[in-house]
């Protein structure tokens, strides 16, 4: 190599080594700067509606991603997952392979169906009748000046959960119906255990049908399947009074003893969308 | 500016703008224009350029000291392309995953890819300077009496 290909050589690598040196210095200003930000939709920016023929709940909204930066935002990729406190999952959702070009303010619809039938009956009755706190929990990836700059966040949003089988009822005796078929679906799911003092108070429980003016109903009835054996029916209708209709519940659960022991078993549970 | 070029050279006055004060003026202005930046990092940052951009000058300017060919220019150069490369990685926030913070909500910038640009555009210049080294070291012994005629104009 002579000395004007080594001067060549020094002209390409200066221009290496200043370009570098820019580009460190204006992603520093970019990032530092918030001159990419995303704006995530509020509590009240979230829509849903009930699809009864498909069982679906789709939710509606939307966030803005703001790339004030010199390069375009490649392959963002959301996954939400949303799960109970004992991180029992209700809905997954993953959206990939978004763009947000250079110097533009980007606003991504989201659709997102919530299949019924994808949430056990179980999850879904406590949902109805317990105070809880669901999270959700959010991984968001994206690409940066060609690649060369990774952006994830793992966010755990908090959201709580006020239930709307107890705010729909004031009445107590329903209240105590709620919470005595929550316990009966976890001994009969193997959830919790039971005890003789748990068949005695369900064997003298008496039976209740309760309708409430905003189209709330409770009914449990108890009946004989053998001599020492009852068969506890449950109806529970509740009011979904964004739009017309509501979602019932069913639950037929034997309990009781027998030569085995304590018997708790489910006989039918179901959910539906009723008009 | 004839008796400027005696005591700092062309190299050393670049490196003195673009390694410390545009940097430097860049994070204060930061933190002058967006004080609810956690400043921690930001003094953090200041303290590596402050550090490693002195250092980078030192070594441009005494790297200028000797002619191409000499040992002790090549290994300066190589001194002053390690110092880049942490002056580069200091001011990105000196790791290769940084924990940032908007608002409340916490992300991470994982910058694997763009190190790996780094440490390559810096092996490019550690190769330039190693063939600077081993052609002039060569001229140098073929031709003794051949002095350096350009080394105030061409940035070294």
């Amino acid at each position: 190599m002579n000395r004007q290909q080594l001067a060549y050589f020094r002209v390409v690598a200066l221009i290496m080594a200043g370009l570098v040196a820019t580009l460190t210095i204006g992603n520093l200003f970019t990032i530092a700067t918030k001159g990419i930000s995303v704006t995530i939709p509020t509590e009240e920016e979230i829509h849903w509606s009930i699809d009864p023929l498909q069982k679906e709940v789709l939710f509606r909204t939307s966030f803005s991603v703001k790339n004030q930066g010199i390069y375009d935002i490649s392959d963002i990729d959301i996954s939400a997952h949303l799960v109970k406190d004992d991180m029992t999952p209700l809905f997954s959702f993953n959206k990939q392979d978004m763009t947000v070009l250079r110097g533009s303010n980007t606003t991504f619809d989201l659709l997102i169906p919530l299949n019924l039938n994808t949430i056990s009956f179980f999850d879904w009755f406590s949902l109805m009748y317990k105070n809880t706190t669901l999270q959700l929990l959010l991984d968001i990836n994206a690409l940066y000046m060609f690649g060369l700059i990774k952006f994830t966040a793992n966010e755990t949003i908090d959201v709580p959960w006020s239930p709307p089988l107890l705010n729909l009822s004031d009445n107590s005796t329903v209240q105590a119906g709620v919470q005595s078929l929550s316990t009966l679906l976890d001994f009969a799911s193997g959830k919790s255990i039971s005890s003789l003092s748990d068949i005695i108070s369900l064997f003298s429980s008496r039976n209740i049908s309760y309708t409430a003016e905003n189209g709330f109903s409770f009914s449990f009835y108890i009946s004989n399947y053998s001599e020492s054996v009852k068969n506890i029916t449950f109806h529970i209708i509740v009011p979904i009074l964004v739009i017309d209709g509501a979602l019932a519940f069913t639950a037929s659960i034997l309990a009781g003893i027998d030569e085995g022991g304590f018997v708790f078993r489910i006989q039918e549970v179901g959910i539906e969308y009723v008009i | 500016m004839s008796s400027r070029k005696r005591h700092l050279s062309l190299k050393t006055l670049l490196t003195l703008v673009f390694y410390l004060i545009i940097p430097l003026c860049s994070l204060l202005l930061i933190l002058q224009v967006y004080p609810e930046l956690p400043k921690d990092r930001f003094y953090m940052r200041i303290y590596w350029v402050l550090t490693t951009a002195t250092v980078i000058v030192i070594l441009a300017q005494l790297s200028t000291h000797y002619q191409r060919g000499d040992t002790r220019r090549f290994l300066l150069n190589i001194g002053f392309t390690i110092a880049t490369m942490i002056w580069m990685v200091g001011l990105l926030g000196g790791g290769v995953v940084i924990p940032m913070q908007w608002n409340e909500y916490d992300f991470s910038l994982h910058m694997q890819n763009y190190i790996v640009l780094i440490v390559c555009v810096a092996a490019l210049n550690m190769m330039y300077y190693t063939l600077e080294w081993k052609v002039y070291r060569k001229d140098n012994t073929l031709f003794p009496s051949q002095k350096e005629t350009k080394t105030s104009t061409i940035i070294k």
